[in-house]
């Protein structure tokens, strides 16, 4: 037994010059793979239990799944409709991380991306302006409109503290239920027989980014874009820091002389822009028109989609693909099987339910490492 | 004294990456008090719990009274004659001390419970060895002290021969631990085996007969008390010499008044007064003790210091100007630095590095910042590095999370940090709650080097040992008001315990009673 040299292993050398580095520490490294393995056994475990429920609804699980895949990603066409999905899905699961980083729970997501897509439509719609100018118009009118749908829920929270998740999720019905009367009522179309609004100007649309027949738009390098701000503001910058620390430990951070409310505060209002500008890029991308129920709950995926890349910027752009995928190769799958393409949201409510049981699935994967591959 | 009534031979018990007990051999013998002595994570709780069933060993064997057992559980534990009193308290405070006492153990027929007969019982236990219980009264209404008697009795009604007692002084104040030595002298007198587990030397010192010191999970010897001492003791536990309480100091030049209560009171929102017309000065280049005993306001005046409260009533002028009402954030920046009593709810962001620990509090200073926004990685990496040099953390990676590391290294990056920002002031919470010896050592260093740099120290800590070893000036803090302030020259743990409980109050001072 040499306890001195025990005691002094762990105290550091001679500090090394700190270099740059390519690859991160392996610390970094293996806790990442954890996270990324919880995350992808979670994907699988529901795909497989989806596949349970296709086959006692009577439909043998692989054909739908081939016929799943082949509309997302089987033409050109699906791919490029897979991709044009993902845009307002990634933007909702950015809103919703960035709201977890902050030690928000936004659960008014969907509330805020119905706003902002309403203002960037109506910006697309009466606002007349040079090409150059009205799509950047739009989209701030959009993220301003999420940003003040999610401003009284903030406000709230900072002065009378009261929970974001009770007053986002009864925002998301009154702009449901406002965006059902706009449209009806106000901002009707001409010929006045759909339940919707006229459509965006020319100026106002998102132009193509690959042709057809893939037919992508802008919008994924806006939201792509949006990733990469969002990853550096949280990772390099002081209020990044700040807003990490909140998420973490609010008690530690008030104590370090960080203002907690107001971080919260910040991390609402930012999540409501994001939300707000990936209904504008939905509308000005894809739809062109705002009608009442154009969002098919693209904040409840934005949930699953934050949730399954663990509030990681950038691993959000993953997980809003695997969910892009879905949405877009459901339409295939109801025609060719008959399985309603709302399966997919059965999907993604398996998904967070086992994302939620990471303890179970850390056991699980515990277990497989002790029992050497056995069980992997 | 008897024969050996417990023997434990090579008790192995290895948790993940740990071993806890590496081969114990451990001899009590019949009516004795034998301490176990060893540093936080020595394995002292390990073993105990072996020996009291609530752990399997992965090797040895435990005999008593020359026979080998096996104890699954505490129930066999207990049928063997072993009774625990534990750190925490196992007791339900809406029931009486009698039905705390018999749960488990009614007596009288199926449908009802014959309390007088049990109640007769106890009143017995209690007078036999003077623990002045009366068995009728609600636990809630009975004090920590009180409490832990009931614990004893608990034991004793089940007629347990040899008592462990883990950490058992920790909840209480020097009067109340006096007591408490003159129960476990007459429990031994009257043919009891007593285990006592501790890392407070100085009681260990005054009560055992025999003392078994514990390290890194080996036994490094036994020895009969009347032989060694607790220098010999500390240093038998940390593997080298300690010296507790700092070390040399220094008069500094400049002693004025950093920070100056005058008058102050708080009433918290229930609009109970906390504290109580508080008047409190601290100079630079000492180390000022806050004693009292736990909830007689420290926490609120902690708070009021640092900026989390405001004062209802009062100044606190810090370095001339008045900060009551400064936010923590103005507070920090005056230069007090605060070292929180709980590491991992104030101190730490657990998930954080600890690089990015290092820098909680102060990631808005220009000296981290690239263009008053960005985070300079190179900066924080030097910070971190030269912290991590001149503080010993020891955490294999400065990208591990600060919830991996031990309590001891975890507490260097909160003072690493207070400190690296040159504050005028340090305010210290309990800094050495939970550490082992060696860290303490460390931590109470760094208070007298910063002292000696002439700055402040305010400390406040429930242990008086380290107040007696560390403080330059004492006050003693009492339902809300400092009663008493007094030089550290000459007094003793029992002067400062009567301050503490309000009956040494000099004429015409306070009234303290209006509570």
């Amino acid at each position: 037994m040499k306890p001195q040299t025990l005691e002094r292993e762990g105290a550091s050398p001679a500090p090394k010059p700190p270099r740059k580095r390519l690859i991160p520490p392996p610390e970094k490294l293996r806790a990442a793979g954890l996270e990324a393995a919880i995350s992808l056994l979670a994907f699988v475990l529901s795909i497989v239990t989806g596949g349970i429920i296709l086959a006692i609804l009577g439909v043998n699980p692989f054909t739908a799944y081939a016929a799943l895949f082949q509309g997302a990603l089987g033409s050109p066409s699906a791919i490029g409709g897979t991709i044009n999905r993902m845009i307002p899905i990634i933007l909702a699961g950015l809103a919703v991380a960035v709201g977890q980083k902050g030690s928000v729970f936004n659960i008014g997501v969907e509330g805020q991306l119905i706003v902002g897509g309403l203002l960037g439509c109506l910006a697309g719609i009466y606002i007349p302006a040079p090409a150059a100018l009205h799509l950047p118009i739009c989209m701030l009118a959009s993220m301003l409109g999420g940003l003040l749908w999610a401003l009284i829920p903030a406000w709230l929270r900072l002065k009378k503290n009261v929970g974001e998740v009770f007053t986002t999720i009864m925002f998301n019905y009154v702009a449901k239920f406002l965006l059902g009367y706009l449209v009806v009522k106000v901002f009707v179309n001409a010929g006045g027989q759909l339940s919707a609004t006229e459509k965006i100007r020319d100026s106002a649309r998102l132009p193509a980014l690959v042709a057809k027949p893939y037919n992508i738009n802008v919008g994924i390098l806006v939201a792509v874009l949006a990733v990469v701000l969002v990853a550096i503001f949280i990772q390099k910058t002081r209020w990044g820091y700040e807003m990490r620390a909140t998420g973490y430990n609010r008690d530690a951070s008030s104590s370090a002389g960080i203002n907690v409310g107001r971080n919260m505060f910040l991390a609402l209002l930012l999540s409501g822009a994001l939300a707000g500008l990936g209904g504008c890029l939905e509308i000005n991308g894809t739809v062109f028109r705002v009608f009442e129920s154009y969002s098919p709950g693209y904040g409840a995926t934005g949930i699953a989609v934050a949730l399954l890349a663990k509030n990681n910027p950038v691993a959000v752009l993953l997980t809003a693909f695997l969910f892009g995928a879905m949405r877009n190769g459901a339409a295939l799958m109801q025609m060719s099987t008959g399985v309603s393409s709302e399966f997919v949201s059965i999907v993604q409510g398996l998904i967070i339910i086992f994302v939620c049981s990471e303890n179970f699935i850390r056991y699980l994967l515990k277990k497989a490492q002790k029992r050497g591959v056995k069980y992997a | 004294m008897g024969e050996d009534i417990i023997k434990l031979q090579g008790i192995t018990k290895v948790f993940p990456g740990v071993v806890a007990n590496d081969h114990i051999d451990l001899s009590v013998r019949r009516g004795e008090i034998h301490s176990l002595a060893g540093e936080n994570g020595a394995g002292k709780s390990t073993l105990m719990g072996i020996l009291y069933g609530l752990q399997q060993p992965d090797e040895g064997s435990i005999l008593l009274r020359g026979e080998e057992v096996r104890l699954a559980s505490p129930k066999d534990a207990i049928r063997h004659g072993l009774g625990m009193v534990h750190q925490h308290f196992m007791l339900i405070p809406k029931f009486t001390v009698t039905q705390n006492i018999i749960l488990g153990m009614e007596v009288g027929s199926r449908l009802r419970i014959d309390y007088p007969r049990a109640e007769e019982e106890i009143r017995q236990l209690s007078q036999r060895y003077g623990l002045g219980i009366d068995p009728t009264v609600r636990v809630s209404e009975l004090s920590v002290t009180m409490q832990q008697r009931v614990e004893i009795l608990k034991i004793l009604y089940r007629k347990a021969e040899i008592l462990i007692f883990d950490e058992p002084t920790a909840v209480l104040t020097p009067q109340e631990i006096d007591e408490f030595c003159d129960i476990l002298t007459r429990l031994r007198d009257s043919g009891k085996t007593i285990l006592f587990i501790s890392h407070k030397l100085a009681e260990v010192e005054k009560i055992s007969d025999r003392v078994t010191v514990i390290r890194r999970g080996r036994v490094v010897g036994t020895l009969p008390m009347a032989e060694t001492n607790q220098q010999e003791l500390a240093t038998l536990m940390v593997g080298r010499e300690v010296r507790l309480g700092g070390g040399a100091r220094r008069q500094v030049e400049d002693s004025g008044v950093l920070l100056d209560i005058r008058g102050v009171h708080y009433v918290n929102h229930h609009g109970v007064e906390r504290i109580k017309g508080v008047d409190l000065q601290l100079h630079r280049g000492e180390i000022l003790g806050v004693a009292g005993v736990d909830g007689n306001g420290q926490e609120e005046l902690e708070n009021l210091l640092c900026g989390k409260r405001k004062p209802s009533a009062g100044t606190i002028s810090f370095l001339g100007q008045d900060i009551a009402g400064k936010s923590v954030k103005e507070i920090k920046k005056m230069g007090m630095g605060v070292i929180f009593e709980d590491r991992h709810k104030d101190g730490l962001v657990l998930d954080f590095s600890v690089r990015e620990n290092l820098i909680l509090g102060f990631q808005d200073q220009r000296r981290f910042l690239k263009a008053g926004v960005f985070l300079d990685k190179k900066k924080v990496e030097e910070n971190a590095r030269r912290l991590q040099e001149d503080f010993d953390i020891r955490c294999g990676s400065l990208d591990a999370p600060a919830g991996k590391l031990s309590g001891g290294n975890q507490q260097k990056i909160i003072i690493a940090r207070e400190m690296s920002s040159d504050p005028e002031m340090v305010m210290a919470i309990q800094p050495t709650r939970g550490l082992d010896l060696g860290a303490v050592s460390f931590v109470q260093d760094k208070l007298v080097e910063a002292r000696n740099q002439g700055k402040g120290v305010l400390l406040f800590s429930l242990e008086l040992d380290e107040v007696l070893q560390v403080s330059d000036r004492i006050a003693v803090i009492f339902k809300g008001q400092i009663v008493k302030v007094l030089k550290n020259e000459g007094v003793t743990k029992e002067q400062l315990g009567a301050y503490m409980l309000g009956v040494a109050q000099e004429e015409g001072l306070h009234e303290a009673a209006n509570a």
